[in-house]
């Protein structure tokens, strides 16, 4: 049997209360698809601990390394990064918002679907830009004469062009990218393959047709060399700073439901949180931790609050979650459920002083038979 | 909203305006008395509404808000003065003095929400204590530097108010306004065409965008914020002074829109019946704008009184004493707030400091 991969380590934590030290020096470590459980009675710094590694504290002494990687913890942000998720005993879950929204909080994704709201956005700068050259016109128009206004405003025109050209290539959904010729540009579509120029101009026009969405940014692009780093640049200004600003339930919800299908947590993501039965409400907690990718997974105390037939849907839950490759960390008051569920456990223990140290036992001592 | 306040809204509105019809039918048409009613009824609920606006933002964020009226007091102070020392030395048309009287109003109360988010959040002081020194800070500074610009003798203005630039301007809303009779409705200044812009614009950002969502989990369970790498404190500062400046802005709408001179006490308790406005309003931006126009219907009924006080009935002549109808808003305030028509729920974390 080969030597089980060890997802998070912790060396050496040692955390000081004023007038408690809750953690000294204490080792733990967590193997790939493992549940392990975490023991001590009240008091014995499991909690403390684990704070620590959602970065709720921060330790005094230690190291965190979390794939063999040391990391530096500051926040709870550094540690859902590196796929740590926690869910707590009294449920971080706002009692008066949807499954949805109280799992995209925070992480609320790019906005880049919302499709609606992007068009919108970009039709708005568009509109604001048009207004704009509409009123450099007519001032070009009453301040200059003749030959002059014919010198400012054909060089005007033009770039009005190719400004309209460049919006109408880029801003399709299949896009188009750019090569760079003697003479210009010669049009790909999305694959690199060249497009002929008569093929290119209906695309224009359909595209032109279609609205002109970024064009405030493509008159950049056309006379700046690095277009895709700059293309890129606008996508992320306009669709993801403000734009993205803008919630996309939709997708959230998607997600939601297939998370919840693939690992059997059977979730509604529009019903209201408070309105929901405390288990369901800890599959919430589930999914949000999953939402952010997290392989680590801590759960704490989390059979307290559930009934028993909750709880034993909650060992089904864990054993999926460790199929698929989470590594849970229990962390409890009950032997039994221990016994029922854990592949290693650790004893945390108060000492009279109140230092508090780690017993790790070992081995598949306790392992479950897996389906 | 849901429909018994509604139609409690809308039969207040009724009785209000009905009370002005019954009075001055004789002289003019029932339209044209309820259109001019409906018209003032919008305009003198700007205050009001972007007090409530004000509120919104704050308590969303968890942070109690009963500053409101001294943010208002300062940012009309204020406003007003910039807008007169521009014009003064500067010279110049009315228009640019007054905008810059806005801007200052507006930062000016940020500036006082600042100091509001300083006590509450920082050293998380009582938040009703925390207002309540703004209050009382604002009437403070606004009577003392009134009086000694502009009354004490060596004074920089040598104890007269100079000429003022005016009020702001009308925007008459293209075509609606051209409608013969109800065409007055969209004839409104820019203050209360901004403060129905900023209910829409509110509502959106509150219930659409990202920053809405984290900033009413700040509100409601800023824990569970926290533990999702939401910074609460900042979360709630920047909903504070943005409060504050839409205060600000309320606050400009008594000096540089509604009359062109300052007073000491102006807003008169307009803060505080936003706030009841925005309670009755559940903490909705569409709640509170219409728990306001209730407000600012009352106030247009003791406008219209008293251009028609000629033609009140012997049977109405309580009327006349213009106390009474005075006191309608402040009673419709105490009526709202004890809740017979209906209970409404504060965000869960209104007040409280976010002890990490």
């Amino acid at each position: 049997m080969s030597e089980p991969s060890i997802v998070l380590e912790a060396k050496g934590i040692t955390k000081q209360f004023p007038g408690v030290l809750a953690n000294d020096t204490v080792d733990f470590d967590l193997h790939l698809g493992e549940v392990h459980a975490l023991l001590g009675e009240n008091g014995a710094g499991k909690t403390t601990l684990m704070n620590i590694l959602y970065g709720l504290y921060k330790q005094d002494a230690g190291e965190i390394k979390v794939n063999k990687q040391p990391i530096a913890i500051h926040s709870s942000k550094d540690s859902i990064g590196a796929g740590i998720g926690m869910v707590h005993q009294h449920f971080m879950l706002i009692p008066v918002f949807t499954v949805a929204e109280n799992i995209m909080l925070g992480d609320e994704g790019t906005g880049i679907n919302a499709g609606f709201w992007r068009r919108f956005c970009a039709l708005f700068i568009d509109a604001l830009l048009l207004t704009t050259a509409f009123f450099l016109l007519e001032f070009l128009l009453n301040h200059l004469g003749g030959a002059l206004l014919s010198l400012v405003l054909l060089p005007f025109l033009g770039i009005i062009l190719a400004w309209l050209y460049f919006a109408g290539l880029e801003s399709s959904t299949k896009q188009a990218t750019f090569g760079k010729q003697a003479f210009g540009l010669i049009v790909t579509n999305e694959n690199g393959e060249r497009l002929s120029y008569k093929v290119a101009t209906l695309r224009f026009l359909a595209k032109i047709l279609s609205g002109l969405p970024f064009a405030a940014g493509y008159v950049m692009v056309a006379f700046t060399a690095n277009k895709q780093a700059l293309h890129d640049k606008l996508v992320h200004t306009l669709v993801v700073d403000v734009g993205g600003g803008i919630l996309d339930r939709k997708t959230v919800e998607n997600r939601v439901r297939e998370l919840s299908k693939q690992y059997r947590l059977d979730v509604d993501p529009t019903a209201l949180v408070g309105q929901l039965p405390v288990g369901v409400q800890q599959r919430v907690e589930i999914i949000k931790t999953l939402y952010r990718n997290a392989n680590i997974l801590i759960l704490d105390e989390p059979t307290a609050v559930l009934t028993p037939q909750e709880a034993d849907d909650l060992f089904g839950i864990i054993r999926e979650l460790t199929q698929r490759g989470v590594s849970v960390i229990f962390i409890t008051h009950k032997l039994k459920e221990v016994l029922a569920i854990a592949d290693r456990i650790t004893v945390m223990r108060a000492h009279h002083d109140g230092r508090s140290r780690s017993h790790s036992q070992g081995g598949k001592k306790h392992r479950q038979t897996r389906r | 909203m849901d429909w018994k306040r509604f139609g409690f809204i809308a039969l207040i509105i009724a009785i209000l305006f009905g009370t002005v019809v019954l009075v001055g039918h004789t002289a003019s048409s029932p339209l044209v008395i309820i259109t001019s009613m409906l018209a003032t009824t919008i305009a003198v609920a700007t205050p009001l509404t972007l007090g409530a606006l004000s509120g919104i933002f704050c308590e969303r964020a968890g942070v109690v808000n009963i500053g409101i009226e001294g943010m208002m007091l300062t940012a009309a102070f204020f406003g007003w003065l910039a807008a007169i020392y521009m014009s003064a030395i500067l010279n110049i048309s009315p228009l640019p003095c007054l905008f810059t009287g806005v801007a200052v109003g507006m930062l000016s109360g940020g500036l006082m929400a600042l100091l509001h988010a300083v006590l509450s959040i920082t050293f998380k002081v009582d938040q009703i204590i925390g207002g309540t020194v703004i209050n009382i800070l604002a009437v403070g500074i606004t009577g003392f530097m009134n009086r000694q610009l502009f009354f004490e003798k060596n004074s920089i203005f040598g104890g007269s108010v100079p000429h003022a630039p005016g009020v702001l301007p009308r925007f008459s809303f293209p075509f609606l306004s051209d409608i013969p009779v109800f065409g007055r409705i969209f004839d409104q200044q820019l203050i209360t065409w901004a403060a129905i812009i900023l209910v829409i614009v509110v509502h959106f950002v509150l219930f659409k965008t990202r920053w809405g969502l984290r900033t009413r989990a700040v509100g409601e369970h800023p824990r569970a914020a926290d533990t999702v790498g939401i910074n609460v404190e900042r979360t709630r500062y920047i909903n504070v002074i943005i409060g504050g400046m839409l205060a600000g802005l309320g606050g400009a709408y008594f000096t540089i829109e509604s009359v062109p001179s300052f007073e000491p006490l102006m807003t008169n308790g307009r803060g505080f019946i936003a706030l009841a406005a925005m309670i009755f309003g559940n903490w909705t931006p569409f709640g509170a704008w219409s728990a306001a126009l209730v407000f600012g219907a009352a106030q247009a009924l003791q406008i219209k009184l008293q251009y028609f006080r000629d033609l009140i009935p012997p049977q109405l002549a309580f009327l006349q004493i213009s106390y009474v109808v005075g006191l309608a808003p402040y009673i419709l305030t105490m009526l709202i707030l004890t809740g017979i028509i209906g209970k409404t729920v504060p965000p869960v974390a209104d007040g409280q400091p976010y002890e990490k």
